[in-house]
């Protein structure tokens, strides 16, 4: 324990700086490179329609089941032997759906689509005026003793009578509207809508049940109307399909959702969580740890022990850096410069110089005005964003840096320098969290929103040279300090798609490997699967829930392993520009057990030095079941996989042990403790063997979990 | 709710009434909610203005039963944004007189003019 509190501030450095670099690779992944999202309007939400209920086989919500809200693109986190309700409302589904629809709508359907929309909007403040009511309330209690906060619950009080009174207003506005539009007069509806509203106010304040429902209900009654007016809603078809991708993103399997498909199911399989076996790949591992640890010497002190674990990780993580990314840093480098270009075209001036020099082309044709307008339009977007975009490209090029320095390092050090990197790159943005600000500034709807507004403005020249190519042909001639806004324009975004192709041909494996590597969750290769051969289309005025079940899915599953469920949507043959996904991470929640072979570093009591061991250890952990929101549902990113786990498990772990040079064979028994992720493992037991000083304590670092990742050829110690 | 009233012309009970009164609407976060008269239709507001008041401990309501008890001009001050059916006047937090109700006023709109002095800006 003593061990563990003195590497405890260190090791939690490493970690945090692991994750920063974990964040990097994360980003790096899943950027502009793998693959095109599927975009909705902006305007238009259909996920809102969907609700899941997870059903697990056992743990805290076999019962109730556990609710969770669909989002655009989100993760969540289900137990492994769970089955997934998937529920659809049609009328918010159509509703959503009908702001996609081209041609326009009758102002009359544009009306109550607003209305459903602003009421929608009122109902979502509910949660929020409830949590300023507690809040205030609370303040209150405290403000008896400190009357410095009544001014703070003067304005609490404000915003709180402001948001409640809207609220109320907006529904008392909505219902009186509804019954004056089934005849009643003002008198009657405002009687009619009192009546209604009464059950709201309650001798606590309000029932915020009824509330919810009314607003519900009117809603209901607004998509009920919309609906009349949009007949061609119900001709749009809707296809949900799924596949459970392994966490590698090789295999492929299809999952059955009826009606929609009819993929072959197979007989029921449970993933036991407490095996108390050891996995074949473990036990490979563990023979590969064996034939290693022959190859190297005991450590003379603690920090070469250390050192010499640190290197084992290394060396691995350096080769598989240098063999997959070589390509790629280059593109980077090559997107990273093309980028800073455009920088030049932010600045008014220059701007104004090069349109002088272009002159009467631009300023005298209709085409080159829209030119002009387009380009304001991209500085504006690159200069909102620019400072973003350059701390992207910078994290690239830091990446790309460390190529160039591992050549001819230790491994140790270039872990350090690894680190270092990363640890300034999290400065640069001065993160207060930087493992939540990272993948932030990495983020792809960012990059792809303005890579999006660089092709937007070439889009705008193309048009222009083909309705008046004398005009580009000239423009494009004109430099300013010899660049010219559309070539640097076509670099950037040809710069930007040789990275992505470059990223995308880095094999699944690899990223597989990278995650295994540092703890990381698995990188979904973002590539659009197609439906399944015996895929079907529902029109959506037919009853559209469906459901999963994971235990019946034809195909080995994993913990990390993911089911994404894919939705579209048609009108004809043609695809309507409102799908998403949702990816199920699987998880093991409760009790669970798991082997993991390592190579420890062993301490006799009484000595100093330290042999290397390997070692099998048996962890005991319980996983705790995903909490439910306030709202009573769970969002995105609720229960799938957590950065650090520091606390892991406690188990046992075995070893052979060679301290008595009078005994054969000697077995070590040791109580053991795991942290972060099962990364590390710390424990202390006694050489079943020993007659003199039994006790020993032990420590391992296993970064690399996998077979044939740790070259059994180290660097002996001199 | 607090009920002001006033003992065949008792001083003293003129007195405490317009202590307690100026003291409610001095109060630095309170909306007050000052009801005057008497009779059934009043009473009947009066359960109606307390149900409003009473979960929120920043509302309250004053019924003052004899008029006496308002300082001189102070029932004017206090009423004259109303009309003749005002019975009750609410009070913002900076003590602004805002929204003037009748006898007939129910619960939706006692909660509604109390949530509208409650969010008025200075």
């Amino acid at each position: 324990m003593k061990l563990m509190l003195c590497f405890r501030p260190v090791l939690r450095r490493l970690y945090t700086q692991k994750v920063l670099f974990i964040s990097f690779f994360l980003a790096l992944l899943t950027c502009p490179c793998t693959g095109t999202p599927l975009l909705a309007d902006e305007s238009a939400e259909p996920w809102t329609a969907v609700t899941y209920k997870e059903w697990p086989d056992s743990g805290d919500y076999v019962e109730k089941g556990r609710d969770i809200k669909a989002e655009r693109n989100a993760r969540f986190g289900i137990d492994i032997n769970s089955h997934v309700d998937i529920a659809i409302n049609r009328k918010i589904l159509e509703r959503e759906l009908s702001k996609t629809l081209h041609g326009g709508l009758s102002p009359q359907a544009k009306m109550l689509r607003e209305r459903a929309d602003q009421l929608k909007q009122t109902a979502d403040s509910i949660n929020e005026v409830m949590k300023s009511l507690e809040e205030l309330f609370s303040l209150w209690n405290k403000a008896e003793k400190n009357p410095e906060l009544w001014p703070v619950i003067r304005e609490k009080i404000r915003a709180f009578s402001t948001t409640m009174g809207n609220i109320l207003e907006t529904l008392e506005k909505e219902i009186t509207e509804r019954l004056k539009a089934r005849g009643l007069d003002e008198a009657a509806a405002q009687e009619e809508k009192d009546k209604i509203m009464f059950p709201v106010l309650t001798n606590e304040g309000y029932s915020w049940s009824v509330l919810t429902q009314l607003f519900q209900q009117e809603i209901s009654f607004l998509d009920d109307e919309l609906i009349k007016l949009l007949p061609e809603i119900e001709k749009l078809d809707i296809e949900i399909y799924a596949y459970l991708i392994s966490e590698s993103g090789g295999a492929k399997v299809p999952v059955h959702l009826p009606p929609y498909n009819e993929v072959k199911e197979c007989l029921p399989t449970r993933v036991e969580k407490l095996t108390f076996h050891i996995p074949e790949e473990q036990m490979r591992l563990y023979e590969q740890h064996t034939e290693t640890v022959q190859t190297m010497t005991e450590a003379k002190n603690l920090a070469e022990a250390l050192l010499n674990q640190m290197e084992l990780n290394a060396r691995a993580l350096e080769k598989s850096i240098t063999d997959s990314f070589k390509t790629a840093v280059n593109a980077v480098n090559n997107a990273g410069d093309s980028i800073e270009n455009l920088k030049y075209w932010t600045v008014d001036e220059n701007i104004q110089t090069w349109i002088s020099a272009v002159g009467d082309d631009l300023k005298n044709s209709p085409q080159g005005q829209k030119l002009i307008t387009s380009y304001r339009d991209m500085k504006t977007s690159l200069i909102a964003t620019y400072n973003e975009a350059v701390i992207h490209i910078d994290l690239l090029k830091s990446y790309a840096k460390q190529q160039q320095v591992f050549a001819g390092m230790t491994p140790e050090s270039a872990m350090l320098i690894i680190l270092r990197e990363m640890r300034r790159a999290s400065y640069a943005i001065k993160a207060e969290d930087p493992t939540m600000l990272l993948p932030r500034a990495l983020d792809p709807a960012t990059w792809m929103e303005q890579f999006d507004t660089i092709q937007k403005f070439l889009d705008v020249v193309n048009e222009t040279e083909q309705q008046a190519p004398a005009i580009v042909s000239n423009i494009e001639h004109v430099t300013t300090e010899g660049r010219n806004p559309i070539t640097d324009a076509k670099n950037a975004v040809n710069a930007i798609r040789f990275v992505q192709n470059q990223l995308t041909g880095i094999e699944p494996e690899v990223r597989s490997w990278i995650g295994k590597v540092l703890g990381l969750p698995p990188v979904l290769a973002a590539v659009d699967l197609e439906p399944p051969a015996t895929q079907k289309r529902l029109t959506i005025t037919q009853d559209l829930d469906t459901l999963f079940d994971l235990k019946r899915i034809c195909g080995e599953r994993k913990e990390f392993d993911t089911v994404r469920v894919y939705y579209r949507f048609f009108k004809g043959s043609e695809q309507l520009n409102a799908g998403w996904y949702n990816d199920f991470q699987l998880r093991l929640f409760g009790w669970q057990d798991d082997i993991v072979a390592g190579i420890s570093f062993a301490n006799q009591s009484g000595t100093s030095t330290f042999k290397p061991i390997a070692s099998l250890s048996w962890i005991l952990n319980k996983n705790r079941w995903p909490k439910i929101l306030e709202d009573g549902k769970s969002g995105s990113g609720v229960g799938e996989w957590k950065a650090i786990e520091w606390f892991s498990g406690a188990g046992i772990t075995t070893m052979p042990l060679d301290f008595d040079q009078n005994q054969d064979a000697e077995i070590g028994f040791a109580f053991t403790l795991s942290f972060i992720n099962k990364k590390i493992l710390v424990g202390y037991g006694a050489n079943l063997q020993a007659e003199n000083d039994p006790g020993f304590w032990f420590f391992s670092i296993t970064l690399l979990d996998t077979p044939g990742m740790i070259s059994p050829t180290v660097k002996r110690n001199p | 709710m607090r009920i002001l009233d006033v003992r065949d012309g008792n001083k003293d009970d003129i007195e405490k009434g317009r202590a307690i009164l100026l003291a409610e609407i001095a109060h630095p976060s309170k909306t007050v909610l000052i009801l005057r008269g008497d009779g059934p239709e009043i009473a009947r507001f009066a359960d109606a203005a307390a149900g409003r008041s009473d979960p929120f401990p920043w509302r309250e309501v004053v019924w003052v039963k004899n008029n006496s008890i308002f300082k001189d001009g102070q029932e004017k001050e206090l009423f004259s944004g109303g009309n003749d059916k005002s019975c009750a006047v609410i009070l913002d937090l900076d003590d602004t007189p805002l929204v003037w109700l009748s006898a007939d006023s129910n619960p939706l709109q006692i909660e509604k003019a109390f949530l509208k002095a409650g969010s008025n800006e200075p």
